[in-house]
């Protein structure tokens, strides 16, 4: 009875203890145990388990008896698993004379699962026996270990230079500084520092002799800020000479992320999703700018809405027009996410500190400052769909946390 | 190679210890007892079973030995040379024709000499238990849903092997996944669960 009494009071106290009448003192063994009985019934009579908690004089005793459904289930469970483990109690013997088919049910399943993993097991055991004393001494040292990273480092470096090498011979000569064709950027691994370090010095001896050339080309400007980039200062169309407003690029970000597996907070290393963050704030910024500064040039040359060179007007317009497109394009990006099981792209405006993936009941779950987004496998842009189930986002949190 | 030597110094308690703690040292066994096991076996069919046969056989009597181990109810009588003999002799008893047979193993001469590596009790007579129910569909969907478990990576797979296999307790659990107590792990192990339950449900239904 001890085995009943104990997974009982597990499941029914901290549902009690919520009650503001709960008074600890009235759950005796001996309630538990009346309770415990009267619980192996309760698919055929829940009366006389609803009487026994009114003995405890709760304020809310219907709160509880909502609850006891999914109580019961769990305590069939529990009882199932100990009797396959081979446990015995007197309400597992009361269950399995009474014919109770829930622990019937449970019972077939946990005993499949117990026989199932045991095939498997002595299957994998039978066949890793004549290796299984080498793999209990197989050590690899610390400078193999090194030897064998360098050497796959190396390899994957050539085989990422021979892409950027196919990449310069297809594409076409470019200028220096494009606005929108920007090569996106790479994430690097620490790793290649050494090669980092050895390209830099290339590339400063070539600014040096680059400085000391007297050819001089007014097209080039040095970039002044990280993400703004100038262009060349005026845009020709057909006859007419547009200043060009330089936008800034989308800063592109990406980060491994763990997935958080449902439980505890402790997750697989193996389990990644690589989060590729778009940062396009800047980039809003910058066109916002451009189109008030070519809204002020539309005033400024055409006054009273006087047009005196309609096609500059309209080509002004157009820009306008062009940027507008754009800027409701980005924002429209920022309410969708791409996901397919291994990379999540998002679109945004601020960079949250973390971007966690949390995976619960078959269901990914994005954690970005502090709110969960349910996150669906498609292979088109998906809208976000914030979790608002409170009960969800409560064992999110707890997975999140490691609780 | 130090590591190597004293795995293999071990006396059969401590490696009856070090097999409970993982079940990999169950290969110092192997290796410690395979030859003269299949010799005895050998000597008891006077050669009428090929090698590889046998092998088999002693193989079944290893996992007959860790699942015992696991198990918390056995108790080493004698060495595990002994053990692993007496189990291959009454598998061989069970599953061959007397004719096969040399007189001395029918006539259960037991010899209980520890030191001796042909000695053999009779009075041992542990099998491998029989899984019967493994060609009903909720076994085969359980059985999958294990597969995609394993193939998802995670914990889980590990976790319920660890469980309802090698019979690691929840503070075992504990340790060797990191969780924070034996009460969350038992929650890790219930969403597991309740996950594998879910996965064998859509195979059934497949």
């Amino acid at each position: 009875m001890k085995l009943a009494t104990a997974i009982l009071k597990k499941l029914l106290l901290p549902k009690l203890e919520k009650d503001s009448k709960f008074q600890g003192s009235k759950i005796t063994e001996s309630f538990l145990e009346s309770l415990a009985k009267s619980f192996c019934d309760f698919e055929k009579d829940t009366e006389s388990v609803y009487q026994i908690l009114y003995l405890l004089e709760l304020n809310d005793t219907e709160k509880i008896n909502s609850k006891l459904a999914i109580i019961y289930t769990a305590f069939i469970k529990e009882l199932a698993e100990n009797y396959v483990l081979g446990n015995s109690s007197e309400v597992i013997d009361y269950l399995v004379d009474s014919n109770n088919n829930t622990f019937k049910k449970e019972v077939e399943f946990f005993t499949n699962l117990k026989n199932a993993i045991t095939k498997i097991e002595r299957k994998r055991i039978k066949e890793e026996l004549p290796t299984a004393f080498d793999k209990l001494t197989f050590e690899i040292s610390d400078n193999e270990i090194e030897l064998a990273i360098r050497k796959k480092e190396r390899e994957s470096l050539k085989e990422k230079m021979k892409v950027w090498d196919s990449e310069l011979s297809s594409s076409d000569e470019k200028p220096v500084y494009t606005i929108d064709n920007k090569p996106k950027s790479r994430v690097i691994s620490l790793s290649w520092i050494q090669y980092a370090a050895a390209a830099c010095v290339i590339l400063a001896v070539g600014v040096f002799f680059f400085k000391q050339s007297s050819i001089t080309n007014s097209n080039l400007i040095q970039p002044t800020d990280n993400s703004v980039v100038s262009v060349p200062v005026k845009e020709k169309i057909g006859n007419i000479e547009i200043p060009s407003e330089a936008l800034a690029e989308v800063a592109i970000v990406t980060k491994n992320a763990t997935i958080i597996e449902s439980g505890m907070g402790y997750a697989s290393g193996s389990n990644k999703v690589k989060v590729i963050e778009h940062n396009q704030k800047e980039r809003k910024l910058s066109i916002e700018k451009a189109i008030e500064k070519y809204r002020l040039m539309l005033e400024k040359e055409f006054p009273d809405n006087k047009v005196s060179n309609v096609s500059r007007a309209k080509i002004i317009q157009d820009k306008i027009t062009s940027l507008n497109k754009e800027l409701v394009e980005l924002r429209d990006k920022e309410q969708h996410y791409k996901f397919d099981g291994k990379t999540l792209v998002l679109y945004v405006s601020d960079s949250a500190t973390e971007n966690a993936i949390v995976f619960y009941e078959d269901t990914y779950y994005l954690r970005r400052e502090s709110t969960f987004y349910k996150l669906t496998i498609a292979k088109s842009s998906q809208l976000y769909e914030r979790e608002d189930d409170s009960k969800v986002i409560n064992m999110l949190d707890q997975i999140y946390n490691g609780y | 190679m130090a590591d190597k030597i004293n795995l293999l110094e071990l006396n059969d308690q401590e490696l009856l210890i070090k097999i409970k703690q993982n079940s990999d040292h169950i290969g110092i066994v192997y290796k410690r007892c395979k030859s003269n096991c299949i010799g005895f076996m050998r000597k008891m069919t006077s050669g009428r079973i090929s090698d590889y046969e046998l092998e088999d056989v002693f193989q079944d009597a290893s996992i007959i030995l860790y699942e015992k181990i696991v198990n918390d109810n056995f108790i080493l009588t004698a060495s595990f040379q002994t053990y692993l003999n007496s189990v291959c002799r009454f598998q061989l008893l069970n599953t061959l024709e007397k004719s096969k047979l040399t007189t001395d193993f029918q006539e259960n001469k037991d010899s209980d000499d520890d030191e001796n590596p042909m000695s053999y009790l009779s009075t041992i007579t542990d099998t491998l238990d029989e899984i019967d129910n493994s060609n009903e569909p909720q076994f085969i969907a359980i059985e999958k849903g294990l597969e995609k478990l394993k193939a998802a990576g995670g914990h889980c797979y590990e976790l319920l092997t660890l469980f309802w296999y090698h019979k690691k307790s929840m503070n075992e659990l504990t340790e060797v996944f990191g969780y924070s107590n034996s009460d969350n792990t038992k929650q890790q192990k219930a969403r597991c669960q309740k996950r594998l339950e879910k996965m064998a449900f859509n195979e059934l239904k497949n």
